[in-house]
C-alpha cells in the first residue's frame, strides 16, 4: 500500500498547481538560460584586404570596376546601360590596358549595341566601340571579326531606319580601322550594302539576269536617306570598299609573284672546300608559304539562299557589277551637266565630288573585273561588260569630256584648292575607264581623240599631279600605245611622257613611274620613228643623273641602262663611255658611295664600256683600295674584266678587240693585288722611319735585306688573298705563264726599288704571284731575284720577330710564311741567295736582337719538312749560313736558340758543327 | 675491233691534225678523224650517227662528213654569216644555227631554210634542244636565255609576225655562255652559264627560276648527268665545280672531333685545267665528264673520285667535247646513210615557194636497202602481230548473223536449270538415304 501511495503523491506533485501570488517575485523557469553576456571592443588598425584582383581593379570615379560595368552594358534599364557605357569610355581610356585583357567580352557586347533601341545609347556605343577599335591592331581583332561582322550586318539589314543609318558609320568605322579584315567578308557586306542604299528588294538576292535595271537608288522624300550629301557620303564609302578590295587583292597577288620571285633568294654559293648540296625539289627546300589564315567556312558555294557570294568567279562579279552601274549611272545622270544645252560652268563642287564619286567607283570595279578576269583566264565576262555598257558609256560619261577645261579656275577660287584636283581625278578616272573599251579596230572614233588630246595636255603640264594619278595616267598611256595605229601618234605621247617625266622632281616616286613606263614603251616603240628615236636618246641621256642621285631610282636607271647597253644600243654605250670615268672617281664618283649590291650595277656597267682608258683603270684601281668596296666586288671586277681576254684565247681568227691595252690591264691588276696606291705605300715609308717604336722589332739592316714588311689593318685577310688569287687568274688568262712572268717581274722590281716599306698585304701579293706564274725552269733575272730573296727574307724575318715578340697575328702571319715557304722550295735559287746573304752580311749585325731573329729563321727553315730535301741538296751554302752565325760575337754559347740551331742544323745537314 | 658503247668527239681551234676526232675514252684511243677546217665552240652535232655537222671559226661554213668515210670533208654549206653555234634537234629533221644575232632553223633533209628567228640583240652563243626536240633554247651575249617552242617556230604565220619566244630569261647580268636542258622534254630543266659568275637553273614548264648558283669566278661551261644528280660547271679559273641537286645525306650519328674540318675538306672540285674550261660533257651513265680547255687539253674524269683519269692533248684550245652513243656507220664502212642532206638554202621556204608550188611538201627519203637489223625485225614481227588481230578482229564481226538468237539462248538456259534441279534432287535422295 505504503508503495502505491508514494507513487500517487509522485504523480500528484507532477500535476500540482503552481500558484503565482501577486507581488512575489516569478519563480524562474527550469529551462531558464542566462542569455546576458559581456562584450568588448576591437580596435582594427586598418581594414583586412579583400583580395588581390579586386584591389588592384581600376575603376571610375563611381568606384565601378570593368565587371561591374560589363555586366551592366546590356541592362534592361536603358539609363543604367548608358550611364555604364558612360562610365566604360572613363575607365577605358583612363588604363587602356584594360581593352586588350577583356576584348572578346567587350566586343560581343558592344556589337550588341549596335542595333540598340535607343537611339541616344546606340550612338555612345559606337563611339565606344570606335575606341576600343582604334586601341587594338588588326591582328588582334582578327578572330572576333565574324562576330563583329554579323552584327554590322544584322543593323544594316534591321527594320529601324535609324540602326540603319548608324550601322553606316560603324561600317566607316571599320572601314578606317581594319580595310583587310573587312574584305575578307565583303560577300554579305557589300550585298548588304548595295542592298541598303538601293530600293532594290528582291526575294532571291543572287545576282541574276532580271536585276539588270531592277535597281533604282533609294529616294525616300522627307527621309534623311535622300540628300545629295547622304549620296555623296554613300558613294565615298563605296568607293573606300573597293580600294581597300583591290588592295587586298593586289596584296594577295604580289605576294604569290613574290613566292615566284623569291626562289630568287634560293641561291647557293659554292664553296671550294665543300661539297655543295642543292636540293632541288626536295620537301620544304624552300618553303615560300603563302601564310594567310585559311578559316574552314560554310560561306558561298553551299549556301546559295544567303546573300553571299563568290566574287573571284567572274560570272557573280558581272552580276554585281551590272546591278551596280545603273545605280551609279541613275546618280551620274542626275548631277551631270546636260550635254550642249547648259555650259559646264554650272557644276556644282558636290555635283563634282559626286560625279567623281560615281567614276572612280566604275574604275574601281572595272579593275576588279580585269583583275579577277585575268586570274581566272577567262575573259569573257570581261568581253560582255565592255559589250554591254559601251554605248551607255559613251553616251553619258563623255559628251562634254574634259570637265576641267573651262572653269577649272573660278572653281579653284570658289572652294578652295581640293577642287581642281578632284577634277583631275575625274577627267583621270574617266579616261581610265573608257581606255578598257579601246581597241585597235575603231581608232577613228571622236572620244578617243579628245582622250588622247586630254592626255597629251595633262602630261605636258604634268608637274602638279598626284602619285595615284601619274599612275592611272601612265595606265591610260600604256593602253592608248597599244591601241594607236601610227607611230608618229606613238611618238606624241611619247614626247608628251618624256616632259612629265622631266618636270618631276628627280627623288619624287612620279619620275620613277614615268621612267619605268618610258622604258617599256620605248623599248618595244623606241626605233620605229625618228622623233621617238629623238626622245629615246634624251631619255638615255637623262639616266646618269639619276645614277648619280644614290636613291632607290638609282639603282632602277642602272638597271635600265644595263638592259639597253646588253642590247647594243649605241646610245646607251656612248653614255656609258661619257660617264664611267665620273662615276668609278674616287672621289666624287658614285662607286663607292653605294652600297655593295648596287656596286655590282655599275661593274656590269665597266663591263660594257670598251675603249677603257688607263685613266679609268687608275682610279678604279684606287677604288678597290678602298674599305667602301668589297672585297668580293673587287674579286668580281677583275673576273669580269678578264673575261674580256676569254673570246680572244680560243682563236686568233676570232675579231675581238680587247677594249683596254693588254699592258695598262696588267698594271692595273698589280696595283690592285698589292692592296695599297703607291701613294700610300711611300707616305707609311716616311712614318715608319720618323717615329720608331720601341716595342715593335726593328727592320733588318738594309744589306741584308733592302725592304721592311709594315702590318697594316685593312680588309680581312681571306678578302685580300682572294683579290690575289683572282688577279692571278687574270693574269694566266693574258697570255702564257712565262711571258707574264716577264712582265711582272718588272713591276715588282720597280715596286720594290721604290719602296723602303711595304705591308704584308703587298709582300704577300708579290710571293703568290711569283708562285703562280713561276716554275722550276723559270729563268730569273739577277735583279729580280735579288729583290724577291729581299722581300722573302723580310717576310720570314718579319714573322719570326712578330711571333718571339709575341705580337704575331696568326691569320695573316702564318699564310705569308707558307708563301715564303713555297717560294723558297719552288725556286731554288732565292733560297741559295738567301743564304749566301745570311752568310755574307750576318757579321755586319750588331744589335743582338737581329742576330736573335735571324737564326729563328733558320731554325723554322730547317724545322719544315719540305724544305729539308732541298736544304741537303745546298748544303754547304746552308752550312756556311749556319756557320757565320754561330761564329758571330753575339752568339752566346749558353743561350737557348744557339742550341737550337745546332741541333736543327746537325739533324737536317748531317754535318757536325765546329766553333 | 670491239666497239665502246660510247664515244667522245672533240674539236680543237687550231684543227691542226684534223678537224674532229672520236675517241674511246676509256683507252684514249683515237678511232676515227676527220680533217679539214676547225670547228668553233658549240659547233659540232651529230645527225643520228651518220653525219658529223660543225661550224668553222670565223668562216661563214658548216663543214659536214658523212661518218662512215673517212677522207676529207665531203661537204661545205655556206651560210649567210659566221655560224656562233650548232644544234641539231634529237630527231634530225631540224638543225639551228646562231648567226651573228639571228637563229636560223633549216629542215636537214631539204635544206629548205624555215624559219629565221631575230629576237636576240646581240650575238646568239649557244643552242640547245630539248630531249623531244619540242622546244629550243638559246643563249645570248644580250644576257638573255630565250626558250622556242619548236612547233609556233616551224607554223607558218599568216600575219607575217615574227614568231615570239615562249620565256625570255633576263636574270643573268652579263653574257651567257652556256646552257643545257635536262631530260624530261617539256618539263624539263635548264641550266644556263654566265660570265656573271652565276648559274641558274630554270623549269622549263613554267619558266621559274629554280635555284642561282653562286660561283668564284665566271663560268664557262655547265652540264648535268642523266639522272641530274650532279650539276658540273666550268669556270675560267680552270676549276670544274661539282653541286650536288639533291640534299646531304642524314647522318644519325656523329662524331665530335676537334678536327672538324678534316672531315668536310672533302671537296668537290676538279682541279688540273690551267686555263678556262670551255665545254663540258657527261657520259650516259653518268660515271665520266669530259671537259675541254683552253689549255689545249681535253680530260677525262672520274666523277664519284674525282680523279683525272686521261688527259687527251690538242693543237689548240679545245672548242667542243661531247659523247655520244657509238653510230653504227662509225665501224662499217660500207653502210650508207639513211636520209640525204642537203646543203642549206639561203632564203626563207616561204619566199622560195611563191615561183613554184609544185616542190612544196616532198622530200626525198633514201629508204635504206640494206639487210634488216634486229630492231627491224622486231618492228615486222609486230606489224605481222597487228595484221593478225586485225584479220581476228574481222573474223569476229563477220561472225556476227550467226550469232544464237535469244530464243534458243532462253531455251539453253531453261534446259540448264532442269538438269540442274534433277541433279539436285538425286543429291538430296542420296543424302536423305
Amino acid at each position: 500500500m505504503a508503495k502505491g501511495g508514494r507513487k500517487n503523491k509522485e504523480k500528484r506533485k507532477d500535476f500540482q498547481k503552481v500558484k503565482f501570488k501577486v507581488g512575489k517575485k516569478k519563480p524562474q523557469a527550469d529551462n531558464f538560460t542566462v542569455t546576458t553576456f559581456k562584450s568588448q571592443a576591437i580596435q582594427i588598425r586598418e581594414q583586412l584586404k579583400s583580395g588581390p584582383v579586386d584591389a588592384d581593379e581600376p575603376t571610375t570615379l563611381k568606384k565601378k570596376n570593368i565587371h561591374d560595368l560589363l555586366c551592366h552594358l546590356n541592362h534592361y534599364n536603358v539609363s543604367i546601360r548608358q550611364s555604364s557605357i558612360a562610365g566604360m569610355k572613363e575607365l577605358l581610356s583612363a588604363h587602356p590596358s584594360l581593352i586588350s585583357q577583356h576584348l572578346a567580352i567587350l566586343i560581343d557586347s558592344l556589337s550588341i549595341l549596335m542595333t540598340d533601341k535607343e537611339d541616344a545609347v546606340r550612338k555612345a556605343g559606337i563611339s565606344l566601340l570606335q575606341l576600343v577599335l582604334q586601341a587594338t591592331p588588326a591582328d588582334r581583332v582578327g578572330p572576333f571579326f565574324p562576330v563583329l561582322s554579323a552584327h554590322l550586318t544584322c543593323a544594316m539589314t534591321h527594320l529601324q531606319e535609324d540602326i540603319q543609318l548608324d550601322s553606316l558609320a560603324i561600317l566607316d568605322l571599320m572601314l578606317a580601322s581594319y580595310p583587310r579584315l573587312l574584305t575578307g567578308r565583303s560577300q554579305e557586306l557589300l550585298t548588304v550594302f548595295v542592298q541598303l542604299i538601293s530600293r532594290q528588294r528582291k526575294q532571291s538576292v543572287g545576282w541574276t539576269e532580271g536585276e539588270l535595271d531592277g535597281g533604282e537608288l533609294a529616294i525616300k522624300p522627307g527621309s534623311r536617306i535622300s540628300s545629295h550629301k547622304w549620296r555623296q557620303k554613300v558613294l565615298q564609302r563605296l568607293r573606300q570598299f573597293l580600294t581597300a578590295l583591290l588592295e587586298e587583292y593586289f596584296i594577295k597577288h604580289s605576294r604569290q609573284a613574290d613566292s615566284a620571285a623569291e626562289s630568287d633568294n634560293y641561291t647557293v654559293k659554292i664553296q671550294e672546300h665543300k661539297e655543295t648540296n642543292a636540293p632541288i625539289f626536295a620537301p620544304g627546300s624552300h618553303a615560300h608559304g603563302y601564310r594567310d589564315e585559311f578559316i574552314l567556312s560554310l560561306t558561298s558555294s553551299s549556301s546559295s539562299s544567303t546573300s553571299c557570294q563568290d566574287f573571284s568567279e567572274p560570272d557573280n562579279l558581272l552580276g554585281f557589277v551590272r546591278s551596280l552601274v545603273p545605280l551609279l549611272l541613275q546618280c551620274w545622270m542626275e548631277v551631270a551637266p546636260k550635254s550642249q544645252g547648259h555650259s559646264q560652268a554650272h557644276l556644282h563642287s558636290v555635283a563634282v565630288e559626286i560625279l567623281d564619286g560615281v567614276l572612280s567607283v566604275i574604275l574601281l570595279l572595272w579593275r576588279w573585273m580585269q583583275s579577277v578576269c585575268e586570274e581566272k583566264c577567262n575573259f569573257s565576262c570581261m568581253t560582255q561588260l565592255q559589250k554591254l555598257y559601251h554605248k551607255k558609256f559613251v553616251s553619258h560619261l563623255l559628251p562634254c569630256f574634259p570637265y576641267t577645261s573651262h572653269d577649272a579656275p573660278a572653281r579653284a577660287k570658289r572652294s578652295g584648292k581640293a577642287t581642281p584636283m578632284t577634277v583631275v581625278n575625274l577627267n583621270l578616272s574617266a579616261c581610265e575607264i573608257m581606255s578598257y573599251f579601246m581597241s585597235r579596230g575603231d581608232i577613228s572614233v571622236p572620244w578617243l581623240r579628245r582622250i588622247m588630246a586630254y592626255v597629251l595636255e595633262t602630261c605636258v603640264e604634268g608637274g602638279s599631279l598626284s602619285s595615284g594619278h601619274v599612275q592611272s595616267l601612265l595606265g591610260v598611256v600604256r593602253r592608248l600605245v597599244k591601241v594607236l595605229p601610227s607611230e608618229e601618234s606613238v611618238s606624241d605621247i611619247l614626247q608628251a611622257v618624256f616632259s612629265l617625266y622631266e618636270s618631276c622632281h628627280v627623288l619624287s616616286a612620279h619620275r620613277q613611274a614615268a621612267m619605268q613606263c618610258l622604258d617599256e614603251l620605248l623599248t618595244t616603240h623606241g626605233t620605229k620613228h625618228p622623233s621617238s628615236r629623238s626622245v629615246d636618246s634624251l631619255f638615255i641621256q637623262s639616266l646618269p643623273e639619276l645614277i648619280r642621285t644614290l636613291g632607290s631610282v638609282s639603282s632602277k636607271a642602272l638597271q635600265i641602262l644595263l638592259r639597253r647597253a646588253a642590247q647594243r644600243q649605241a646610245e646607251a654605250l656612248t653614255c656609258i663611255q661619257k660617264h664611267l670615268k665620273s662615276f668609278v672617281d674616287p672621289e666624287s664618283g658614285v662607286l663607292l658611295k653605294l652600297s655593295a649590291d648596287l656596286q655590282v650595277h655599275i661593274i656590269h656597267l665597266i663591263h660594257h664600256a670598251d675603249p677603257l682608258d688607263l685613266d679609268t683603270l687608275r682610279s678604279l684601281a684606287t677604288c678597290c683600295h678602298d674599305n667602301r668596296m668589297s672585297a668580293e666586288n673587287v674579286a668580281y671586277l677583275v673576273n669580269i674584266l678578264s673575261t674580256r681576254l676569254l673570246e680572244v684565247g680560243v682563236s686568233p681568227y676570232v675579231d675581238r678587240k680587247l677594249p683596254f691595252n693588254s699592258a695598262d690591264f696588267i698594271s692595273f691588276l698589280f696595283s690592285v693585288s698589292i692592296g695599297s696606291t703607291q701613294f700610300e705605300l711611300a707616305s707609311s715609308d716616311g712614318q715608319d722611319s720618323t717615329s720608331q717604336d720601341v716595342g715593335k722589332p726593328r727592320p733588318l739592316p738594309s744589306n741584308l735585306t733592302s725592304v721592311s714588311i709594315a702590318t697594316k689593318a685593312g680588309r680581312p685577310w681571306q678578302h685580300h688573298s682572294a683579290i690575289v688569287k683572282s688577279v692571278c687568274l687574270g693574269y694566266s688568262l693574258i697570255s702564257s705563264k712565262q711571258q707574264m712572268w716577264d712582265l711582272v717581274q718588272t713591276l715588282v722590281i720597280k715596286l720594290l726599288n721604290s719602296q723602303k716599306t711595304i705591308t704584308c698585304y703587298t709582300a704577300y701579293a708579290v710571293l703568290h704571284a711569283a708562285n703562280y706564274l713561276t716554275t722550276g725552269k723559270t729563268y730569273w733575272r739577277k735583279e729580280a731575284l735579288n729583290k724577291l730573296t729581299d722581300c722573302c727574307l723580310a717576310t720570314l724575318y718579319k714573322v719570326v720577330s712578330d711571333d718571339v715578340m709575341g705580337i704575331g697575328s696568326s691569320d695573316w702571319s702564318e699564310a705569308i710564311w707558307e708563301e715564303a715557304v713555297d717560294m723558297l722550295v719552288a725556286s731554288k735559287p732565292v733560297l741559295m741567295e738567301m743564304m749566301q746573304r745570311i752568310h755574307a752580311y750576318v757579321t755586319d749585325l750588331t744589335d743582338p736582337e737581329h742576330v736573335h731573329h735571324v737564326a729563328m729563321v733558320i731554325v723554322r727553315l730547317l724545322q719544315t719538312q719540305r724544305l729539308s730535301a732541298i736544304l741537303a741538296q745546298i748544303t754547304d751554302s746552308a752550312m756556311q749560313a749556319v756557320n757565320s752565325i754561330m761564329n758571330h760575337h753575339l752568339a752566346t754559347e749558353g743561350s737557348r736558340w744557339v742550341a737550337e740551331l745546332q741541333y736543327e742544323s746537325s739533324v737536317v745537314l748531317n754535318v757536325k758543327l765546329q766553333r | 675491233m670491239a666497239a665502246p658503247m660510247e664515244v667522245m668527239l672533240s674539236t680543237d681551234a687550231s684543227g691542226m691534225l684534223w678537224n674532229v676526232c672520236i675517241w674511246d675514252f676509256h683507252s684514249g684511243t683515237a678511232l676515227q678523224t676527220y680533217k679539214g677546217g676547225s670547228s668553233g665552240p658549240r659547233g659540232l652535232c651529230c645527225l643520228s650517227g651518220q653525219f658529223l655537222m660543225s661550224a668553222a671559226i670565223g668562216k661563214p661554213i658548216i663543214y659536214i662528213w658523212a661518218l662512215q668515210k673517212k677522207e676529207q670533208q665531203q661537204q661545205r654549206i655556206v651560210c649567210p654569216g659566221v655560224v656562233s653555234c650548232l644544234a641539231a634537234s634529237p630527231d634530225n629533221t631540224l638543225c639551228a644555227a646562231g648567226i651573228a644575232e639571228k637563229i636560223h632553223i633549216w629542215q636537214t633533209c631539204s635544206g629548205y631554210q624555215l624559219s629565221v628567228l631575230s629576237h636576240h640583240y646581240q650575238t646568239v652563243t649557244c643552242l640547245c634542244f630539248t630531249d623531244d626536240g619540242s622546244h629550243l633554247v638559246s643563249g645570248g651575249e644580250d644576257n638573255l636565255v630565250m626558250v622556242w617552242y619548236t612547233a609556233s617556230i616551224l607554223q607558218p604565220d599568216s600575219k607575217m609576225k615574227s614568231c615570239e619566244p615562249l620565256f625570255v630569261w633576263s636574270k643573268h647580268a652579263l653574257p651567257i655562255t652556256d646552257v643545257h636542258c635536262g631530260i624530261g622534254g617539256a618539263r624539263s630543266r635548264v641550266v644556263s652559264a654566265s660570265h656573271d659568275q652565276t648559274c641558274k637553273l630554270w623549269d622549263l614548264a613554267t619558266g621559274q627560276l629554280l635555284c642561282n648558283f653562286v660561283f668564284d669566278s665566271p663560268v664557262c661551261s655547265v652540264a648535268m648527268d642523266m639522272a641530274e644528280y650532279h650539276l658540273f660547271a666550268g669556270c675560267s679559273d680552270g676549276n670544274i665545280y661539282q653541286v650536288n641537286l639533291f640534299a646531304s645525306p642524314v647522318q644519325m650519328e656523329r662524331h665530335i672531333s676537334k678536327n672538324k674540318e678534316s672531315e668536310e675538306m672533302e671537296s668537290s672540285v676538279f682541279r688540273g685545267h690551267s686555263k678556262p674550261v670551255t665545254c663540258l660533257s657527261v657520259s650516259m651513265d653518268g660515271t665520266v665528264l669530259a671537259s675541254g680547255s683552253q689549255d689545249n687539253t681535253a680530260c677525262i674524269w672520274h666523277v664519284n673520285s674525282k680523279q683525272k683519269i686521261r688527259t687527251l692533248s690538242h693543237k689548240g684550245a679545245v672548242t667542243n667535247v661531247v659523247f655520244t652513243p657509238t653510230p653504227a656507220n662509225l665501224l662499217d664502212s660500207r653502210s650508207k646513210p639513211t636520209f640525204p642532206l642537203q646543203s642549206f638554202k639561203r632564203h626563207l621556204l616561204s619566199a622560195e615557194s611563191d615561183g613554184g608550188r609544185n616542190m612544196g611538201g616532198e622530200i626525198a627519203v633514201r629508204v635504206p636497202d640494206q639487210e634488216s637489223t634486229v630492231e627491224d625485225e622486231d618492228r615486222t614481227r609486230e606489224r605481222v602481230l597487228i595484221r593478225e588481230a586485225v584479220k581476228q578482229q574481222q573474223r569476229s564481226s563477220t561472225n556476227k548473223p550467226n550469232e544464237p538468237s535469244r530464243q534458243q539462248l532462253e531455251q539453253e538456259l531453261e534446259r540448264l536449270t532442269q538438269t540442274n534441279r534433277l541433279l539436285f534432287k538425286a543429291a538430296a535422295d542420296l543424302a536423305s538415304r
